[in-house]
């Protein structure tokens, strides 16, 4: 579900509390469902699966023709 | 409102001269930041450079020497690509008044090319935000379409003078769709090339993996010009060493090329996102291909769905690394999304940044499973119509997460695979407001992208008349 948009003050204590090693992680946990990134985070990983070994695109060789 | 080669073309003719035009453009730049609410494109100008470039420019059509398309057209250039004698600040407030010393490549090219420089654009603070609404004393330039709502970000600036008519190409850059979602949202062209395909040398804010130049344009024509004039390895860009020469001869053919054979796919569930009209409006676009010959599937794509997490995760952890100083020290100088984004990226562990990256992965496997059975993918552009600035968003920043989800969610997908991406004007929702389609091709194939956009021109899609423009066709 969405947080409803922020007050400025709110949005203050937010930022100064994502800043703060202490508070962090709660903001975060905050944070990653409104951005899906605590879905993202929960879609299991298969074995042997790796990021890309190139930061470049996919290349020509890997689009099958 | 006038293109790139119509200009051109007076030019050539004698009817107008770049002189006589660039007054025309600075006037017109200027009138639309006296406005209320502003459109405020331009943040620092060069009169001077513009009026002696111009004035080059002019001597050269007159003695039948002009060195092309792109000779005496005037641009805007994104505050964060440097610009030779004026300050690069990347859409701050905080950053010295000091000039660069040198132009970026790609800004270089296109002086070489004729372009006339006017000025630096105004940009979402440090290109990380998706609004375009600047806070502090810098103004918000506010969507031609509707001076209530925003013009999307980064580049909100470049779009903004393009779609009001001011200048026909712009200048951008695009992280998670800093070039295609404010074209889109202004009603207007933007190119994401291929990751490497035009240098970055000169961007600062392009390190990392996301990064890319490229045009915001009136015209596919000028699209194609500036990928032509910028594309290609200068030697000091990493991410542009070894890569391919463009293909000339595919370029040359684009713009009359058959669509017969061409297949596009679209993922129905990642469609079902977007509000109903973009995606109606959409789907007519893709109707207009098909009746010039291409053919539409269905196909899936699954992980695309996660691509905005994937890019927001991968995103704010490579700006925190980048503008860690920046932050320590001026981190009460920043709009509160920006510091928002920052201090999200500077906590999120490594392990789930890794995860991010498997899936980042993972995204690019079924990416090029789809391009093999397709040569273009297709989806909106943006998923949800340009939002309404609040006051409150305008003296802070945009903070509502619902509202970048939507801008972002179909743009990151090209950054993080890295392929080509043209968000294309499709049409308009029923309040009159832009839609852009956004097509995307397999790597280095930039020239099957411009052959579908000039298919969609051909066929009547060119950026609708906006309810404020400042520079007509006269």
């Amino acid at each position: 579900m969405q947080s409803p948009p922020l007050d400025d003050r709110m949005l203050r204590a937010l930022v100064r509390a994502v800043e703060s090693p202490v508070t962090a992680p709660v903001i975060l946990r905050l944070m990653y469902g409104d951005a899906g990134i605590a879905a993202m985070l929960a879609v299991p990983l298969e074995p042997g699966e790796t990021a890309a070994l190139d930061e470049r695109p996919l290349g020509p060789d890997e689009v099958q023709p | 409102m006038i293109t790139a080669e119509a200009l051109h073309d007076q030019f050539t003719s004698g009817a107008r001269t770049p002189s006589e035009h660039l007054e025309r453009v600075l006037d017109a730049l200027d009138d639309a930041g006296r406005r209320t609410p502003s459109h405020a494109a331009v943040r620092d100008w060069d009169h001077s450079g513009a009026r002696r470039a111009a004035a080059a420019a002019t001597d050269r059509y007159r003695a039948g020497a002009s060195l092309g398309a792109f000779d005496g057209i005037p641009i805007v250039v994104k505050d964060e690509v440097d610009v030779a004698g004026l300050p690069t600040r990347a859409g701050t407030m905080y950053r010295p008044d000091v000039p660069a010393a040198e132009d970026a490549t790609a800004v270089a090219r296109l002086r070489a090319a004729g372009c006339v420089v006017v000025g630096k654009s105004v940009q979402h603070e440090l290109g990380l935000g998706a609004t375009g609404i600047s806070p502090h004393g810098q103004r918000t330039p506010r969507n031609p379409h509707d001076p209530h709502r925003a013009p999307g970000g980064s580049s909100s600036g470049s779009a903004v003078a393009v779609a009001l008519g001011a200048v026909p190409v712009a200048v951008a850059s695009d992280g998670g769709g800093s070039v295609r979602i404010p074209a889109s949202l202004c009603g207007v062209w933007g190119l994401k090339a291929t990751f490497g395909r035009i240098p970055n040398t000169g961007d600062a804010n392009l390190e990392g993996t996301f990064g890319h130049l490229g045009p915001i344009a009136r015209s596919v024509g000028a699209v194609e010009q500036f990928l032509r004039i910028t594309a290609g390895d200068d030697g000091r860009c990493p991410t542009s060493r070894g890569t391919p020469p463009l293909d000339l001869a595919t370029l040359d053919a684009a713009r009359t090329r058959s669509l017969a054979g061409l297949r596009i796919g679209l993922d129905p569930a990642e469609w079902a996102d977007a509000d109903p009209t973009i995606a109606f409006v959409c789907r007519e676009a893709l109707r207009a291909l098909e009746k010039q010959g291409a053919t539409v599937h269905d196909v899936a794509l699954p992980s695309a769905r996660l691509a905005p997490a994937i890019g927001f995760v991968t995103m704010t952890v490579e700006a925190a690394r980048g503008h860690a100083a920046e932050l320590a020290a001026h981190r009460d100088q920043m709009a509160l999304d920006v510091r928002m984004a920052l201090g999200i990226g500077s906590r999120i562990p490594a392990v789930q940044h890794q995860h991010a990256q498997v899936l980042r992965n993972r995204l690019r496997r079924q990416l090029a499973q789809v391009l093999g059975e397709v040569h273009l993918y297709a989806s909106p552009t943006v998923a949800a119509t340009a939002p309404i600035v609040r006051p409150r968003a305008e003296r802070a920043g945009e903070a509502d997460q619902a509202v970048t989800n939507d801008l972002v969610r179909y743009t990151f997908l090209g950054n993080l695979t890295g392929l080509p991406a043209l968000t294309a004007p499709a049409g308009v929702q029923g309040h009159r407001m832009p839609v852009g389609l956004q097509l995307m091709a397999k790597p280095w194939d930039e020239a099957t992208l411009l052959a579908a956009a000039y298919a969609l021109e051909r066929a009547g899609f060119t950026p609708p008349t906006p309810a404020v423009s400042v520079l007509t066709d006269r």
